[in-house]
Parts: structure tokens; C-alpha cells; sequence
């Protein structure tokens, strides 16, 4: 073994002789041309021959005996560790640890359920502009109609399973309110190809009124009667769907002349 | 049993005896080990009172729990274990609350009244007694310095000539890892003291 790096690894074991005897001998070889190393296993025979040289500790007199009487005194109940034994510094950090995470997921949780929606700033509709609007082409895709209702001036998009396990007409504001329950995190939007009219506003229809009331966190009104909400709306994309115009069961299914025409629809909202 | 047989028997036939109740066969044990076990707790905590304390709670424990000792391993390398144990609750206790025995300020037991002589000290010179006693002055200085984890194996190795499987049981780590750290313990002695030694 020529390489005094690998041997210095082996010589604290060599010195002990704790390695194999394959290896001690290639330490021997070594040791036997190498100075620099035969001067550090010296160096640490010393070492070790000084630890060695330290006066041994001994006990006082009587020592068995006062071992004897404590156990006696102490009685011969099993040992039951005080506070001070149990709680060790290890078992104190990890309870610790432990307890600061379950703290911080609580904080975390009570923070999340009572934090308000985003309502930083607003964009507005208003009648004139769906007036104006039903007659352009880049119509914007929420709009207030005369009969007071929200619509959407763009083919709906998508109509995914949830609509079809739902085929539901005549929702009202107190069901939909019921089903919905008090979370705020559910728009209502009603989708509609083209204007509102009469035959179209079937029983049950909810009204911008119902709308307000069930999206209070997320619609509102202001003064000149304008619907707001929050820029983030059109970013959201829609989950579930709740038609209520009344239509036949069958119609409702299969015809593709529905899902452009007279639907009302709730959007779940997302974070 | 006479006590001549007593004092031969072995560890595990002590505490077999112990087991039932034999006061004297613990005897036996307490001592065979107590000076041993106090040197070997001194030098990790270096404080002479709270080492007999330790020494002697550490064989109030083998008798509580002589009922259920089973002789799988060796006896020695599970009383150095609860011994290594308490050593390191001791030091750990001492890191948060700063304690210092009084006593052990007042009496240098090292060189005083428990010192066992040291063999060729008498054939000495004056000089070179006094060049001795500063030399184990420092090496216990040292030791005193090295970190806990290179001082406990390094302590097994030198003064109790345990192997490296026996110092990895009593430990609790692997062991390679006793091995490094013996080496590494004799390192840092060995750079500490020769500075030491070259300057006197």
C-alpha cells in the first residue's frame, strides 16, 4: 500500500487491531518504508498511552453499602421515571415541534374559512351597455337585461357531466339557496344566446334580486343600479351547471338548440 | 454459596442469584464495577460527586431490573449502556441549568486522597514528576475538551479496551461511525497535546 492517504484511514484501527489481517499486513508493508506514517502511529501511541496513564478514580469506602441502602430506602417498586427523566430535551423538541405545527395548521385553517373574497376592485355592467351590446359583435359576455336579469351574450361553452346529472327545471332562489348552502364560493351566472323575452322567463326563474342576495360576496349593486364584480370572475371557470328553464326532460337532453338558448347556470367558484 | 465462589462466578450467574434476592451476589457486582464505572462516568461528566451518584444510580437500575434481564448480550456492555445513558442526561442537564459541585472545586481527587500512585513516578526526578503531572493535567484538560460524541468511544476504547463491535452496542450507533470517530478523537488529541508537548 503505497498511497499514505488510504493507510492514515486505517491506522487509529490498525493501532486497536481491529482490521483484518489482510489489511494489517498492507499497513505493516507501510509502516515499514514509510517514516511520515510510522511517525503518525506514534504520535498516536502516545496519545492513547497518555489516556492510558491517567490516574484511575476510585470510589469511597462503603460504597456497596450505601448503593444497598438506597435500594432498600428507595423499596423495590419498579422504577418510574420523574417529569424531569421523562421530558428529555429530544422528547421536549419533538413535542414541541409537534404541538407548534398543529398551532400553525390551525391558524392556517381558521384563517382560510373566515378570510372574505377578493373585492379589491370592480368592473360594471349596466343596461346601456347590453343594449348596445346585442348588437355588436364583440359582445361582452355578462349582461343586464331589462327584465332585470343577468345574461350571458356569448354560446355557452361548456356543458360538462354535472349538467346532464342535472337536469333540473324551475330551480328557484330558496332550492338553489338550499343546495348552495350559505358558501360564498358559487356564482350564478345565466347563460343565454340570445335576449330574454317573455316566453322565455319560465317559472322559477331567479331574479338579479336572487342573484345579489345568494352571491352578496361576490355581486353587487351600486347606486345607479349597476351590477359589480370582482375582475377575477371571468378568470374562474365553470363547474357545475343548473338549468332552469322549464323544458321537456327529453328536449332538455338532446337538443343542441338548448344549450344556446334561455339556461340558467351556477358557476362554482374556485380559489 | 461460600463468597470465594461468589467472586468467581460469572456475571450473568450474579445476576441469575440477584434475580432471587442473593444481596450478596449483587455485592459481587457492585464490586467488580464500581471503580471502573466511576472512573469511566468521571471522566465523561469530570465531576467526581455527581460520578459516584451517577455510578451508584446506575446499579440501583441493574438491581430493579434484575427480574427481567435477559443474558443475551455481554453483562458489561449493558451496564456501560445505562451508564453512557445517564452520563449523557447528566451533561445534557448541565448545558440548561449550570452547575458546579462545590467539592469537587475544593479537592482535586485526581491528586489527592484517591490518586493511585503512579508506577514509575518514584523513579522520577523532580522536574520530570512535575513535567508528568502537567502532561496529565492537560490530557484531562483535553479530553475534557473533546466533543461528547469522539470522547465516549474514545473513553471505551482506551480505558476499558472494549472493541469497536462491543463500543457500537453500548453507543447505539453503527460500527463504522465508532470507528471514524475514534479516529477522529485520537486526531485532535494527538494535534492538542504535541503542541503541548513541544512547547514544555
Amino acid at each position: 500500500m503505497k498511497n499514505c492517504r488510504k493507510t492514515i484511514k486505517l491506522l487509529s484501527p490498525y493501532l486497536d487491531r481491529e482490521l483484518d489481517a489482510l489489511k494489517m499486513k498492507l499497513v505493516d508493508d507501510h509502516l515499514g518504508h514509510c517514516r511520515a506514517c510510522q511517525e503518525r502511529i506514534d504520535d498516536m501511541k502516545a496519545t492513547s498511552l497518555s489516556i492510558r496513564s491517567l490516574t484511575p478514580i476510585k470510589t469511597p469506602p462503603r460504597y456497596e453499602d450505601v448503593v444497598l441502602a438506597k435500594i432498600r430506602l428507595s423499596g423495590d417498586e419498579q422504577f418510574v421515571p420523574t417529569l424531569g427523566q421523562f421530558f428529555t430535551p429530544f422528547r421536549m423538541k419533538v413535542a414541541f415541534s409537534f404541538c407548534a405545527s398543529l398551532f400553525l395548521i390551525f391558524i392556517v385553517s381558521i384563517a382560510v374559512h373566515y378570510s372574505p373574497p377578493t373585492q379589491k376592485s370592480s368592473t360594471t355592467l349596466d343596461s346601456a351597455a347590453v343594449k348596445k351590446s346585442l348588437t355588436d359583435d364583440s359582445r361582452p359576455e355578462y349582461l343586464l337585461t331589462d327584465h332585470g336579469n343577468l345574461v350571458s351574450t356569448k354560446p355557452q361553452k361548456m356543458l360538462g357531466q354535472r349538467f346532464r346529472q342535472w337536469p333540473q327545471p324551475g330551480l328557484n332562489a330558496r332550492s338553489v339557496e338550499k343546495k348552495l348552502g350559505r358558501n360564498p364560493f358559487y356564482l350564478i351566472k345565466i347563460h343565454h344566446q340570445l335576449p330574454l323575452n317573455e316566453e322565455d322567463i319560465l317559472e322559477g326563474e331567479l331574479l338579479l334580486e336572487d342573484l345579489i342576495r345568494l352571491n352578496n360576496h361576490i355581486l353587487s349593486q351600486n347606486e345607479d343600479g349597476q351590477l359589480t364584480c370582482p375582475p377575477c370572475f371571468k378568470k374562474l371557470e365553470p363547474m357545475t351547471f343548473y338549468p332552469t328553464v322549464k323544458r321537456k326532460k327529453d328536449n332538455f337532453k338532446s337538443s343542441p338548440a338548448w344549450q344556446q338558448n334561455g339556461n340558467l347556470l351556477f358557476t362554482q367558484y374556485k380559489d | 454459596m461460600a463468597k470465594k465462589k461468589l467472586e468467581k462466578a460469572s456475571d450473568h450467574y450474579l445476576m441469575e442469584l440477584t434475580k432471587d434476592g442473593d444481596e450478596d451476589a449483587f455485592r459481587i457486582i457492585v464490586q467488580r464495577y464500581k471503580d471502573p464505572l466511576t472512573n469511566y462516568i468521571y471522566r465523561i461528566i469530570n465531576d467526581y460527586d455527581t460520578a459516584i451518584d451517577i455510578s451508584q444510580e446506575v446499579f440501583i437500575r441493574v438491581y430493579r431490573k434484575a427480574s427481567s434481564y435477559q443474558p443475551l448480550a455481554a453483562f458489561s456492555t449493558w451496564i456501560y449502556r445505562i451508564s453512557t445513558n445517564l452520563a449523557i442526561n447528566e451533561i445534557r442537564k448541565r448545558k440548561k441549568y449550570f452547575t458546579v459541585s462545590i467539592f469537587s472545586r475544593l479537592n482535586d481527587y485526581e491528586n489527592s486522597y484517591y490518586e493511585m500512585p503512579y508506577s514509575d513516578e518514584s523513579a522520577l526526578n523532580p522536574e520530570e514528576e512535575i513535567g508528568q503531572i502537567q502532561l496529565r493535567s492537560k490530557v484531562r484538560e483535553v479530553l475534557n475538551s473533546l466533543p461528547i460524541k469522539y470522547r465516549i468511544p474514545l473513553l471505551l476504547r482506551e480505558l476499558e479496551d472494549y472493541s469497536y463491535d462491543d463500543i457500537a452496542k453500548i453507543v447505539g450507533v453503527p460500527q463504522g461511525t465508532i470507528k471514524s470517530r475514534i479516529n477522529r478523537g485520537r486526531y485532535i488529541l494527538k494535534n492538542k497535546l504535541k503542541d503541548f508537548q513541544e512547547r514544555i
